[in-house]
């Protein structure tokens, strides 16, 4: 957790996944040779604790911790572009970089001290971080210790557009903002809809503003395979408590809101995380970890028809924190039940483990689990 | 202090040590630097392990045989500290020299002395009338590194031919803190950016005041007692504060009488407690945002004990009331206001059994009943609904035992169960981001004890050794339903039983002088804990940051008017993380000091703490990134993010009359 244990909770919302678009300059998604990998970060909230990294082989089951300690923090999230592995250590504010195949540690980058990084865009040699405590996005270099910072904030009275996402589509970087008004920290109000900004990363200026239809982009960008962007909202000050849904941003043309797919009051719940699966068809389904304290469950939601499959995926026993979907079809799904953390795999709507696989660490993370 | 020949540090407390039926430790701030805390002190003992956030006057807690710090019950003269909005109590916020002894009861806590955790009871004692020397004034003044400095008078007289006992002290510390620390810059693994950095809004000013008067054969004693605190909140390593502060307020007044109806004899106590305090965050570096709250716990209670001899024994049995109220404000008005009560009595009864001269048996019991009751939301879609009152019913048997095998030997063994009840946040949640749960169990336990004291009267080797002092025990605890907060679905928190902790351990206290001017002490734990859990990624593993070894020891040597003395810290290796991913390496902290009489009555003190500046520690990195790179540099600390300081000098000098 960040600042606050609460807080942090707030932040850490947003489940990432990888798949098969092609995310930024950096290339498509290399899928070594062998069976599907999940991997997955793992952090206990608890500021200067060490977090984990671990790989499940999907064939065999079997889980390794390749990484070397100090990848992880406490309060991790994990993108995979091209060959290489993003963390995001929210705590430490760092994104450690690791080779995908080796999990050989290539950089480590500071975001600056205590600027809660919240995700990681990649263009080139260079990484987008979106800082939740800070004017908006911080610009690195690999291999550099050199920090810019592209100012978000003229749409936020208080100086801090809460920025948690960013995703590369062609040479535009899309960053979302959550712009929540922190004056009121105590349940951090949406301030109206929130905004994502286009960023043209050959100038590093912002080249059009959208005004989402919904409050707080509390999740992070996924690609659909039309190549528009997938993000979830939720507003927790509203009077459900959860109002909001997954909001599609178009990407071709000028960029705009497409609206909501999946709203929240149809899941029952809001959605911590979701990744897209493209299917034999040529749709795509669209899995989410739904949140509806105290449980939380696996959803899908067919893009093709927009509709919502009839059950949860999952068990109700279940808590799921992060889901990703893999290159043969399955879906992988972290499960923070307090006395059997682990790793879940299903197929459609069925599961094929009976129980989650331990990784050494509870996996109480969202956007933690990537698969490739 | 120097009069001649060197201290006897725990053999001052002989008599207690042999007669007393618990384990306690009795600290006596003379044998302290004038700046030390409650907390330093009590870091030096057996069975404590202290925990700072930072340097003078930051937060520090003690864990007691490897019990959470909120199992561990604190008093001022008798009177519990509230518990109902943070059982944690900052015991860097106490001066030590404000007191007169400070007593800790590592095992088994009398019935009497309000309900305990599994980590012991906590008595910070003010002492009437002059002290040992029979000097009714004391005072010192100093100042040292990082700003470190310290002014106190301390009057303690007899009066009315000696019927009339009194002691007034007043005092002022304060630091600016601003010490170097090495940072990593958040990246352990990128040892490119690392550097020292000066600590920043690490300052402290601290005024405390007491005064109490008493009758001396203590019939009647009552007193009055103020500390004010205002401290710069600088943050942990990762996320830095440059402009929060806190200002606290703490008041406690009490005063009890002792009278005698037939054989019986009674006690009857009342007090009240007022706790202000202010936390002001206007760049919100602590949280997520801006704000300034306003926090106030009031507390009033009352007890009356009754003893009588019953045929050579005793019996006791006595009752307590006790209202604590709690609110949180927004002094800015933007969020609503969270308060909350906590009503409750006890009924206690213990019966001191003298099987023959040597053999006393005390079966005791205590019995708490407690109503805890929030108000209902002022705001939001639950305003004005009702919420419902948790009442606990909790008892507390114990049984302590004393053999006395010789006039210098005595037996000791207890076990009992304590307990530590919710907090009003961990009950009924935080309006904001902490849910409330309302089904909590209050974490309870079994702690148990047994050991040896030897403290001969004699002089040992030809009269070469005297002041001998041995004291070896063991122990176990255990905690049930362990209150934590964990993180759910993604963004709400919420307290929750998350399991059990099991410690084991020993502790052994070894104290002699030789030829009158030469003093060794040493204090050591050995300590063994394991969490039970369901989660098979905790269940067995240690507690964090709780080493198996922890040594304190001392020598301090005194010739003429001089003397001085050099003492170490060690404690091994800990976890630390409760899934063991991590590893803190062992440390030992050297520090030494000298005092002079330079004049009748007049002492002149150079202080070093941490002499050896260690500053840097090398984190172990298992796997590690290259064969080369196996180990990356933090900074030293207590708790991770929050360094300590390196070598510091203070200069103080005293006079007393």
């Amino acid at each position: 957790m960040r600042k606050f244990p609460i807080a942090l909770a707030l932040l850490a919302a947003a489940c990432g996944s990888s798949n098969k678009a092609k995310p930024d300059g950096a290339g498509i998604d290399d899928a070594p040779n062998g069976p599907p990998l999940a991997v997955v970060v793992a952090g206990d909230y608890m500021m200067n604790s060490p977090g984990t990294l671990a790989v499940v082989n999907l064939d065999t089951q079997a889980v390794t911790h390749p990484a070397p300690a100090g990848s992880v923090d406490d309060d991790p999230m994990i993108r995979h572009f091209g060959s290489d592995l993003y963390i995001v250590n929210r705590d430490l504010a760092n994104i450690t970089i690791l080779d995908a195949t080796t999990f050989t540690l290539i950089d480590q980058i500071s975001t600056g001290t205590g600027s809660n990084p919240q995700d990681v865009a990649v263009v080139g040699n260079t990484l987008y971080v979106p800082v939740f405590a800070g004017k908006g996005v911080a610009v690195l270099t690999r291999g550099s210790q050199t920090m810019t910072t592209i100012d978000l904030s003229a749409d936020d009275p208080d100086g801090k557009p809460n920025c948690n996402s960013a995703y590369v589509v062609g040479t535009n970087v899309y960053v979302s903002c959550e712009l929540l008004d922190d004056t009121m920290p105590s349940t951090l109000p949406p301030r109206g809809p929130g905004k994502v900004y286009v960023i043209d990363s050959t100038t590093n200026t912002v080249s059009t503003t959208v005004t989402m239809q919904n409050d707080n982009p509390f999740g992070i960008f996924q690609p659909l395979t039309s190549g528009d962007l997938s993000i979830p909202t939720v507003n927790f000050d509203s009077p459900t408590g959860d109002a909001g849904c997954v909001e599609k941003i178009t990407t071709s043309g000028t960029p705009a809101s497409g609206g909501c797919t999946a709203n929240n009051t149809q899941l029952n719940g809001y959605a911590s995380g979701i990744s897209i699966a493209p299917q034999p068809s040529g749709d795509s389904v669209m899995f989410l970890a739904v949140s509806d304290y105290p449980s939380a469950n696996l959803q899908g939601f067919d893009l093709g028809t927009s509709t919502l499959w009839p059950a949860p995926i999952s068990a109700s026993s279940e808590l799921v924190e992060s889901v990703a979907s893999c290159p043969d079809g399955e879906v992988v799904a972290t499960d923070g039940t307090m006395a059997t953390p682990g790793v879940r795999i299903y197929s459609g709507t069925a599961e094929k483990t009976t129980a989650p696989i331990d990784i050494g660490a509870p996996t109480a993370n969202a956007n933690a689990i990537v698969c490739y | 202090m120097i009069e001649g020949a060197a201290p006897d540090h725990a053999a001052r407390d002989r008599d207690r040590a042999l007669t007393d039926a618990p384990f306690v430790t009795i600290v006596h701030p003379d044998e302290h630097p004038a700046t030390a805390s409650v907390a330093d002190a009590l870091g030096q003992t057996a069975g404590v392990l202290t925990r700072s956030l930072g340097g003078l006057g930051a937060y520090e807690s003690v864990s007691v045989r490897g019990a959470e710090p909120g199992q561990t019950l604190v008093m001022i003269d008798g009177v519990p500290l509230a518990r109902l909005a943070q059982v944690t109590t900052d015991l860097g916020r106490f001066a030590l020299d404000s007191f007169g002894q400070v007593e800790l009861y590592r095992g088994a806590v009398p019935v009497e002395l309000g309900g305990a955790g599994v980590g012991g009871a906590l008595n910070l004692v003010t002492r009437l009338g002059p002290d040992d020397r029979g000097d009714t004034v004391r005072a010192s003044i100093g100042g040292g590194s990082f700003g470190a400095r310290h002014v106190r008078v301390h009057y303690g007289d007899a009066h009315l031919g000696g019927r009339l006992l009194s002691s007034t002290t007043i005092g002022y510390q304060g630091a600016t803190g601003d010490y170097t620390y090495y940072s990593d810059n958040g990246t352990p693994l990128n040892l490119g950016d690392d550097r020292y950095v000066v600590r920043a809004n690490n300052a402290f000013d601290q005024v405390d005041a007491s005064s109490r008067v008493g009758t001396s054969d203590g019939a009647v004693v009552g007193g009055v007692r103020a500390a004010w605190k205002h401290q710069g909140l600088p943050g942990s390593e990762e996320l830095p504060a440059l402009g929060a502060s806190l200002s606290t307020l703490d008041l406690v007044g009490d005063a009890h009488v002792q009278h005698a109806v037939g054989a019986a004899s009674a006690r009857e106590l009342g007090y009240v407690l007022v706790e202000t305090q202010t936390l002001d965050d206007p760049m919100g570096e602590l949280g997520l945002g801006a704000q300034q709250r306003g926090y106030l716990t009031l507390s009033g209670g009352a007890s009356s004990t009754w003893s009588l001899p019953v045929h050579g024994d005793r019996a006791t049995a006595g009752v307590e009331l006790r209202g604590d109220s709690f609110r949180d404000r927004d002094l800015g008005g933007a969020s609503p206001t969270t308060t909350g009560d906590r009503a409750g009595g006890a009924v206690l009864a213990s019966y001191d059994a003298v099987l023959d001269p040597t053999v006393t048996i005390t079966p005791a019991m205590r019995l708490d009943l407690v109503r805890t009751a929030p108000t209902p939301m002022d705001a939001g879609p639950t305003a004005g609904m009702p919420v419902p009152t948790r009442d606990d019913v909790v008892p507390s048997p114990r049984l302590t035992m004393r053999l006395a095998a010789s006039p210098d030997v005595a037996l000791k063994a207890s076990g009992g169960w304590y307990v530590r009840l919710p907090t009003l946040v961990e009950l009924f949640g935080d309006r904001g981001f902490v849910v409330g749960s309302p089904t909590l169990r209050p974490e309870r336990g079994p702690s148990g004890d047994c050991g040896i004291v030897w403290a001969p009267a004699r002089v040992l080797a030809g009269g070469a050794i005297d002041r001998v002092l041995v004291e070896a025990a063991g122990f176990v605890t255990r905690s049930d339903n362990t209150i934590a907060f964990i993180t759910t679905a993604g963004y709400v928190a919420r307290a929750a039983n998350i399991g059990q902790s099991e410690t084991a351990g020993a502790e052994l206290v070894a104290s002699a002088r030789a030829w009158r001017m030469l003093s060794l002490t040493a204090s050591y734990t050995e300590l063994h804990t394991a969490q039970v859990s369901d989660d098979p990624d905790l269940d067995g593993k240690p507690l964090p940051r709780s080493p198996e070894h922890v040594l304190y020891a001392r020598a301090d040597v005194v010739h003429g008017r001089a003397g001085g003395w050099i003492d170490v810290a060690a404690q091994s290796e800990s976890t630390l993380d409760p899934a063991e991913l991590g590893r803190v390496p062992g440390r030992a902290l050297v520090g030494a000091g000298a005092r002079v009489e330079v004049a009748a009555r007049v002492g002149l003190s150079l202080s070093v703490a941490n002499a050896l500046d260690l500053r840097v520690v090398q984190l172990p990195l298992v796997p590690p990134p290259s064969p080369t790179f196996t180990s990356t540099p933090t900074a030293l600390t207590d708790v991770g993010g929050y360094p300590l300081p390196g070598r510091s000098f203070y200069l103080s000098m005293d006079w007393s009359h």
